[in-house]
Parts: structure tokens; sequence; C-alpha cells
């Protein structure tokens, strides 16, 4: 067997796992599953090539590649700003929408309204950019072989490691600083971490800014390597899902490792069983978790 | 001499929903360095109180002083940084988190400079927590969490120290271990504020007592006065019943 799978699944697995840290987070310390955190993914990719856009059209330069990537550095300037504008996409939507019902303390409510809102934000996203894919590159990258009849391209390896960069850079803001401590205390116990001098709308508002921006790394990553399309977020939701649930609800470091299980188990799943049935793995490993080991991995509670 | 009013409490009236007052109109002083309890049957407001001083029950009237300054409509997150620490009854330290990490969380809100020296002092004062530190806070015994809990609130150096109930569950060796050392932080110049449902051994470390029943004040005195009150007698193998026995 070819193991190709290993690479794309790596690729796929770091991007589930980016978005996943924002489901985990928001899960345990909102307490709800936001099923809008698909279109944090879609709209971080769209506001990167949108910004890239307009930093091309102020400059008035033409832009390519830097060295052996497809995109170049404007691509990087414009992800970090647009890291920032799904941040604050994610702040507003919990302004304008969760905030408002988190008051009434029905978790189910939440949860249909962000049904809505990721209805609401996907059409958006057609109705402007149209449901025609988008490309950061029409440029043909040349694979670098690895041996085994595996090759990776020199975007795939870029990508890797700014997931490892991130991930690395959440899990030490988690343990080391008093924001992340302050995020594992409103988690476990609100009413205590407001005891203890947290102000918990201040870690809420953390959280999203944190989601977003995480979410639209994903965006850029899966945007860059395949494409740009309004589907994109909410098609990785369910693998997001399955992915922060077998990693234990909470856990950053877990999420990232049930992003790459998942990932390696979809693309393996293409030579072992065939594409048609790649979409169903993620969801047989949620149910199999969900039977066997609720509170996943590295979960400390179910 | 006359020592001066930390806390003073003026007809309160809390509750955890709007028009379900289950604290009615209490009013309460703490004098510095003053141990005061909090005692009354089950049902009686006893927890409410705290909570609602704390911030973490809504008050709908009356007024909480803490030195001077009106606190009754700061959120609970602000009052530990005005002097007010509370631990809470039941899940009073993070389970999830090592022993350190639950007293850097709560150091926090201290300067930069004052953190580091704020966890030593607090490892010195309580042995047990430092050979603990790395150890999940959930893993610790019920002695030992309660310390932990008092650690944390103690760590933001405050003026008052409030606590719902630290005896609960405690075997009554452990009960005197914790008793013993408020007594031993008040002596630093920490006044305690106590809420008990183990009235003899409160009343053995506290200077006065209030007795709620019913959501309003209804004995208030010297502990030792009150240790032997009849009204407190019937107030707990009597009434009380009564008062537990009352639909909401």
């Amino acid at each position: 067997m070819n193991l190709q799978f290993v690479v794309d699944g790596l690729l796929l697995g770091g991007l589930i796992g980016l978005g996943a840290i924002g489901v985990t987070l928001t899960y345990s310390i909102l307490r709800f599953a936001n099923f809008a955190h698909g279109e944090f993914i879609t709209w971080g990719a769209y506001a990167t090539l949108a910004v890239t856009g307009l930093i091309g059209w102020a400059t008035g330069q033409q832009l390519g590649g830097a060295g052996p990537f497809s995109v170049g550095w404007t691509v990087l300037a414009a992800g970090l700003v647009a890291m920032l504008l799904t941040g604050l996409l994610a702040l507003g939507l919990d302004t304008l929408l969760f905030a408002r019902l988190r008051a009434r303390g029905n978790a189910i409510i939440m949860v249909m309204a962000s049904f809505g809102a990721s209805m609401a934000l996907r059409s958006l996203l057609e109705f402007v950019f149209t449901s025609e894919p988008k490309y950061f590159s029409r440029d043909i990258q040349i694979a670098i072989p690895l041996g085994a009849g595996v090759r990776v391209t020199a975007d795939q390896l870029l990508m890797l490691a700014i997931a490892v960069v991130l991930v690395v850079a959440v899990h030490l803001i988690m343990t080391r600083t008093t924001i992340g401590r302050s995020m594992q205390a409103v988690s476990e116990n609100p009413h205590l971490a407001s005891v203890a001098g947290v102000d918990v709308d201040a870690v809420i508002r953390a959280t999203w800014l944190a989601g977003g921006a995480l979410a639209c790394a994903a965006g850029i990553m899966s945007g860059i390597t395949v494409q740009v399309r309004p589907f994109m977020g909410f098609d990785l939701l369910l693998p997001l899902f399955a992915a922060a649930i077998l990693g234990g609800i909470g856990s950053v470091p877990g999420a990232m490792i049930g992003g790459l299980i998942v990932g390696l188990a979809e693309s393996a799943a293409v030579p072992l069983v065939g594409g048609g049935f790649r979409a169903a793995v993620a969801f047989l490993l949620l149910i199999a978790v969900l039977l066997v080991k609720p509170a996943g991995l590295f979960g400390m509670r179910e | 001499m006359t020592a001066a009013v930390l806390l003073t409490v003026e007809g309160l009236v809390a509750g955890y929903e709007p028009g379900v007052p289950i604290v009615r109109g209490v009013s309460i002083h703490v004098d510095e360095r003053e141990i005061v309890v909090i005692l009354g049957p089950n049902g009686a407001g006893k927890s409410t109180l705290v909570k609602a001083v704390s911030g973490l029950v809504p008050k709908t009237a009356g007024r909480v002083m803490l030195a001077g300054a009106d606190i009754a409509q700061l959120p609970a997150h602000q009052m530990v940084r005005n002097g007010l620490a509370f631990v809470p009854q039941t899940e009073n330290v993070f389970t999830l988190m090592s022993v350190a990490d639950n007293l850097a969380l709560a150091v926090a809100v201290l300067p930069k400079p004052d953190r580091a020296p704020g966890i030593e002092a607090m490892y010195d004062l309580f042995p047990d927590l430092a050979v603990q530190r790395n150890l999940g806070a959930g893993r610790l015994s019920g002695g030992q969490r309660q310390m932990l809990a008092i650690a944390r609130a103690l760590m933001v150096k405050p003026k008052l120290l409030v606590l719902d109930e630290p005896s609960a569950g405690l075997s009554p060796k452990l009960v005197e271990l914790v008793f013993a050392r408020l007594l031993a932080i008040r002596d630093t110049g920490v006044t305690v504020l106590l809420v008990e449902q183990n009235a003899r051994a409160a009343l053995a470390i506290g200077d006065r007592a209030y007795v709620l029943a019913d959501g309003a004040n209804r004995l208030e005195g010297k502990s030792a006065d009150l240790a032997n009150d009849r009204i407190m007698a019937e107030l707990y193998l009597g009434a009380g019943q009564a008062v537990e026995a009352r639909p909401p």
C-alpha cells in the first residue's frame, strides 16, 4: 500500500486539529456545541483571500509565491489580519446572538441558534463570493519525492509547520499563563473562577477570539492546499467534533491528536475501502468514542 | 476601646431567582480582627447570605459596606480585589488543575512582584500543600482540599475571609485542625466571617455569632452567651425542623 495517505492525513489532521481546538474550548467554557464553528473556517479563508486582494490592489504588485511556495508574504500578512477579523467575527456573533441566549441558560437553544448562524454566515459568503471555488494560486507546484512513492509539496510542509507552531503556542498559553489558567478554571467551575478573581466575561471573549483565529488558520491551510469554497468549513464540522470529542472536551493537545487521528483515518480510508467511504470515517470514529470512552483520550470528565 | 467596623450588611434581601428572596432583610456587622459565626437551621439562608455578600447571588435590596466602601454592586470577581475572599462550601478547588496552578490562578490578581513570594508564603503556612504542589487538586484528601481552598483565598491578602461551612464533610479531628488554622489566620490580622452547621465547634472559636431563621435575624450575641441560650437549643432541635419542613 502506498504511504501517500500518511502525508495527506497529517495535513488534513493538522487543519482538523486547529479547528477542533476552537470547538473544544467553546464547548468546555461556554458549554454548548457551536455548529457555526465550521463557518469561521470558511470566513477565515475568504477573509484571507479578500485581504490578500486588497493588499495587492493597494500596492499594485503582482502577487507571486515566495521561494518554493505557491503563496507569498502577502498571504501570510493577510492571514494574520484575517485571523484577527475571524476572531472578531466570532466575538461579534457571541455579542449579538449567543450572549443573549446564554443569559437564559438553555444549551439546546444555543445549539439551534448556532445552526441558524451557520446557515446565515454560509449563505452570505455564497451571495458575496458565489459558490464558484476560488484559489490562492493557480501555479502548479512540483511535489518533492520523499521515497516509497510518497510526495509532498512545499506548501504542505509549510502548512504543517504552521499548524505545529500554533498548537505548541496555544498549549503553552493554556498551561503557563494567567489567561490560560483562567480558561481552564472557567471551564471547570465558573462560580469558583469568579470567586478566585477571574473575570468570566473576559475569558469568554478570549475564547471566541482564539477559537475564531485558529479556525481561520485552518481555513487558510485548507484554502492553500485545496481550494476555497463556501461549504469548506461546513464539510469539516463532523471531523471537528469527532476530533474534539476523541481528544477529550477541554483538552488542547487532545483536540490536536484527535484531529490527527481523524485526518489519518479519513485518508487511510481512501486506499483501504475506497474514497466513497471517506466521509463516514469521522462519523464512525465519533460513535465509537462515545460508546467506548465518552470522556475521550485526554478528557477529565464525561 | 472599640474596634473599627469592617463589614456592614444592612437589610439585605437576596435570592437566586427574582421575586423569591431567600435572605429577607438580614443585618450584620463584623469588626476588624473578629471571628463572627453565622448559625441557623437548614434553609435559614446562611449560605445564601454569604454568597450574596460575595457577589455570587443577586441582591435586590440592602447595603453592603466593606472598610467604608460600598461593595453591594460589585461582581464576584471584583470582590477579591476589594479585600473580600470567599471560600465556598463544596467544589472549592479546581480539581482538574494542580495545587500549584490553583494557587497561581488566585495570585494573579496581585501585582507581579508579589506573586511568587505570595505562593511561597502559602507553602510555608501549609507545608502539606508544598509537598503536593504538583499533584492534581482532585487527588487531595478532604482536609488538604479545605486547606488549599483557604490558602487560595488567603493568597490575595484579604481583609475579610468569608467561609461557607468549612467543617462540612470533615472528621471531628480535621474540623479541630481547620478551626485552629482559622484562629491562627485571625491572629495575622485577617477578619473571619464563618457560616457553620457545627454550632458547638464554631462558637468555641467565634467572638460573636448571629443566628438566622427563615431568612432573617433571629438572635445575636457573644459566642459564650449563645452557647447556653435556650432559644438556640429550640431553633436547632424543635423550631428548626419546622422551618426546614416548610414548603418553599
